[in-house]
Order: structure tokens, then sequence, then C-alpha cells
């Protein structure tokens, strides 16, 4: 019995790093902008889906494929910003809903109609190898996978407090026109920071390719797990998806081993809800609230 | 023959959407001074401010341009281009950046210095001018007291090396301690280069270290003179000293 709680606990932990990835990108364009992306989900898909391509068409390894979605997720989410979002930057958040949801609809049926409703797997030479110790076992794929999340996490914490571009982005956040008048050009700031944003979702969006199946859309959930995210560490506030991501992870997985995966999903929305209600600046109480 | 000016306004028009705060309010600035404007709230002493930097709607009554900095127009360029002209603000109130750090709010104000040596450079030039500020580095802006707030507002519009400053009331809901050292920041500033343009209701303290000063009344120039001479005029006396 032990052991099965063990072991759920780090199926938790493990699942919650990449939790905690795709949500410090939800977090980070709301946090700067204000705008809550619907489309999240759908640009970790696209990250999929161009790892699941590249690994087929030209039998490329998962985690070679990174770079790539790095690069084209950034400018998928640089020219959304330039073209669309930018004009609900600072309106009424329901526009932003509308927009993002539109752009979701789009995206995920554009998908689904290039691509069908199968879903497809990514099987690589690797994909069984595990470490196992004290009846543990420990997927290789899914501990390197948390490990580059939280590199990954980390990185974007350091570039935001730590780099001239990343105050620039801070800057802008707390006081847009105060920003401008210390010379900064806004609009650059708000396209790099939606381009960051979805450059890390499709990331974890390729990651995930190795343990699940893709297909299009598999977005919305994605969507909503991030929200849950930085609803319970604080929206806008880097560190709290990391501790919201964990304890998703771990929630969900204890809740799957005592109960069945649809009270999973019925407590984690539970949780959700008394956040709101207790909490609504996060765990650390270090959020934005509206 | 009378040196050119680096601020020259003329017949400055200025509104808040359909409302007009400013008719045709005419002044300049010659470099090297401190030009102090005084004027009782909602005279659009703010405004002008703003519409020097392209903060809010101008033009100029009967067409051209209303602001020449330097021989060439202002009108109609956006904030961002304005300040790598060399123009800074010092808002109202400061508006500090709060959840940064004293040290990240001066590097900001460095945004648009080459590189990194150079903020370095003007870190420690600002440090050594606000030796108060160089106690509280680490510290996040929105615990800073609001002397301290000023000064790091006013460093950090000095962090991009301006030429010509502008400061929007910067004694405001301050003790007249730090009122007094503000202002002596404010002549150090000048003495090294730097032209000034003040807009306060400290009128006693400003009008003492500028070389000249206007009087701003409903949007209009009521009139100007030596900041020496503001201080003796009867009207000055009796609308803003109270003697």
């Amino acid at each position: 019995m032990s052991t099965l709680i063990i072991q759920s606990l780090i199926n938790g932990v493990l699942m919650g790093g990449i939790y905690a990835l795709y949500s410090a990108g939800f977090s980070l364009i709301f946090g700067v902008m204000g705008v809550v992306n619907i489309a999240h989900g759908d640009l970790l898909m696209l990250g999929a889906f161009l790892t699941y391509w590249m690994f087929v068409g030209l039998g490329l390894d998962p985690f070679l494929t990174l770079p790539f979605s790095l690069l084209g997720l950034f400018a998928l989410g640089y020219l959304m910003q330039r073209l669309a979002i930018k004009r609900v930057v600072g309106a009424p958040p329901i526009m932003s809903y509308i927009l993002t949801f539109g752009m979701h609809l789009m995206i995920s049926n554009l998908a689904l109609v290039a691509w069908t409703a199968d879903p497809r797997t990514v099987t690589t030479a690797y994909s069984g190898a595990h470490l196992a110790f004290w009846g543990l076992t420990v997927p290789w794929i899914k501990l390197i996978t948390f490990l580059i999340s939280l590199g990954v996490v980390g990185a974007l914490y350091l570039l935001l407090h730590h780099s001239q571009m990343g105050r620039a982005i801070q800057a802008t956040s707390q006081d847009r026109e105060m920003a401008r008048l210390s010379g900064i050009k806004v609009d650059r700031v708000y396209a790099l920071t939606f381009g960051l944003g979805a450059a890390i979702t499709g990331l974890a969006g390729s990651l995930v390719v190795s343990f699940r199946d893709v297909d299009p859309g598999m977005g919305l959930p994605y969507t909503i797990i991030a929200f849950c995210v930085v609803v319970l560490g604080g929206m806008g506030y880097m560190p709290g998806a990391l501790i919201g991501g964990l304890i998703l992870g771990v929630v969900g997985s204890v809740c799957t081993m005592i109960f069945t995966p649809g009270w999973s999903i019925a407590i984690t929305f539970f949780l959700l809800y008394l956040m709101l209600l207790w909490r609504p600046a996060g765990i650390m109480g270090k959020g934005i609230v509206e | 023959m009378p040196e050119p000016a680096l601020l020259r306004v003329e017949g400055l028009e200025a509104f808040y959407g359909d409302v007009q705060v400013l008719w045709g309010l005419s002044l300049s600035v010659r470099p090297g001074e401190v030009v102090a404007v005084i004027g009782p709230n909602g005279a659009g002493k703010t405004t002008l401010l703003k519409a020097i930097m392209g903060l809010v709607r101008c033009g100029r009554a009967g067409g051209g341009p209303a602001l020449l900095y330097d021989g060439r127009p202002l009108d109609g360029k956006r904030p961002e281009d304005i300040v790598a002209g060399g123009i800074a603000l010092v808002p109202e109130g400061a508006r500090v950046f709060p959840e940064m750090t004293c040290r990240d709010n001066l590097l900001l104000g460095g945004y648009l210095l080459r590189d990194r040596a150079e903020r370095q450079r003007a870190l420690e030039e600002v440090l050594a001018m606000f030796p108060r500020l160089a106690e509280r580095v680490r510290q996040p802006a929105k615990t800073m007291s609001g002397g301290e707030r000023q000064m790091l507002a006013m460093g950090r519009a000095l962090m991009g090396r301006p030429r010509f400053l502008l400061l929007d009331e910067p004694s405001l809901g301050l003790h007249p301690l730090m009122t007094s050292t503000i202002f002596q920041g404010i002549q150090r500033i000048n003495q090294q280069g730097l032209t000034v343009l003040l807009v306060e209701q400290k009128v006693t303290f400003a009008l003492k270290m500028s070389h000249r000063g206007y009087v701003l009344e409903n949007g209009r120039i009521k009139m100007s003179a030596s900041g020496q001479e503001l201080l003796r005029d009867d009207y000055v006396k009796r609308a803003y000293l109270a003697v």
C-alpha cells in the first residue's frame, strides 16, 4: 500500500512539471497583457503535431524536435499578437475571451480538416525504458520531461528578473505608459511576450508526445488545466505556476489511485472553486486579482 | 543675440477627448535654464508636460507644429521616440515600477543606453548623486518612502542621460525636509548642464531656484518673468503666496 502511495506521488510530481511548463506560458501572457488565451492548449497541440510529423516524416527523435517547436511556436505567437491579439490588449476581458475562443475554434478545426481526428502515437526505442527501485518505477521519458520542464520554467524566471528584456516585460505589465516613457516599444514587448508564452507551450506539446497520443482536439483540456494551475499558484506569478502545477499533478494522481480518473477532475475543479472563494490571488497571495 | 530655445512651444492646444485643456499656450526654455510653471490645480500644468511627451492629443491654433525641440517638431511623435530624443519626464507621484527593486527601476531607466557597461556607469553616477538610493538598491520600490520614490523616479529619468528634464510636482506629498533635499537635487542636476522644466505647487521653492517662471491659469499663460521678479510681483503674492 505504501509503495502504491509513493508511486502515485512520484507520478503526480512528474506530471506536475509539465503542468507547470505550459501553465507558465499561460500565466506570463495573462500577467503581462491581461489576456486569457483560450487558444492556449491549441498552441500545445500544434507543438505536439510538429514533433509528430518530424518524427514520422524525417525520423527525428522527439527530443531533437524541441528547438524546432520552440522557434516555430515563437514565430506563430509573435504573429498572432501582431495581427490580432494586439487589438484587445487593454480592452475589457470579454473581448480577449471572444477573440481567443475564436482562435481556438479555427486552429483546432483546421487541424481536424488537415490531420483528421485519428489519435496518433510516437513510439521510440526507449519508450518503455524505466528506472526501477524498491518496487517503484520511474519512466525515463517522464523523468527527462520533468527535468526539462523545471529547467525551462527556471530559465523563464531568470530571464524575467535578470535581463534587460525581462525588466522591460515587467515594466510594461506594471505601468504601460511609464514603460513607454522609458523608451520601451510596448507593442514589441507584447509580441515578444506572446511569442515567448507560445514557445514554451509548444515545447510542452513536443514533450507530451512521448507519453500520450496526439489528436487535433487535445488542446482544450490543457487550457482548462492551465487555468486551474494559475488560479492555484497566482495569475501572472511565475513561481506560482510551478507550485500550482505540482499541487494539481499530485492531487490528480492520488485521486486516480484512490478513486477513479473521473474523480480527479471533479476534485481538481472543487479545489479551483475553493481557491477562487478564499485565496483568489493564489496560494502565495502574489497573483493578480482583477 | 539670445540663445536659441531648446524647447519652443507656440500656440499649443491640447485636448482630453473633446475637452480642450490648453488654449494657445506659448513658452520657451533655453539650454541650461530652470524654468518653472506655476498655477492652480486644473490649470493644465500636467497636460503641458504630457503634450511635450506625446501623451495627449495636441495641435497648434492655426496649424503648423506647436512643439519645437532643438528646432525640430515633436508634434505627432510617439512617447518612446521623444524619450529617445533626450527628453525625460518625472511624472506626478513618481510612478516607479512598484514590484521591481530600486536597482531594476534604475536599470530600466537606462533602457535606451547602448550596452550593459554604459548602464552600469550611469547606475553608479545616479547612486552617487542620491546616496539614499544606494542603501535601498535591493528593496522593492513599493516598500520605499514617498521621498525615496521621488528620488528613484528622478534617478530613473537620469539613467537615460537626457538633455532636458521635465518634473511634475516633485514635492507632492513630501515633508519640508525631503522637499528641500529634492530641490537641492534638481539644482545639482541643473548645474551639471541639464535643462529643467518644472511644474510645481510649492511656489516659493520653485521660483527661488528658477531662472524664469510662467504663471499658467485656465489653460493660458497669464504672465511670465524671471523667478525673482515673479516672487516680488503683487499678483503672484496675492494669488499664490497668500501674503
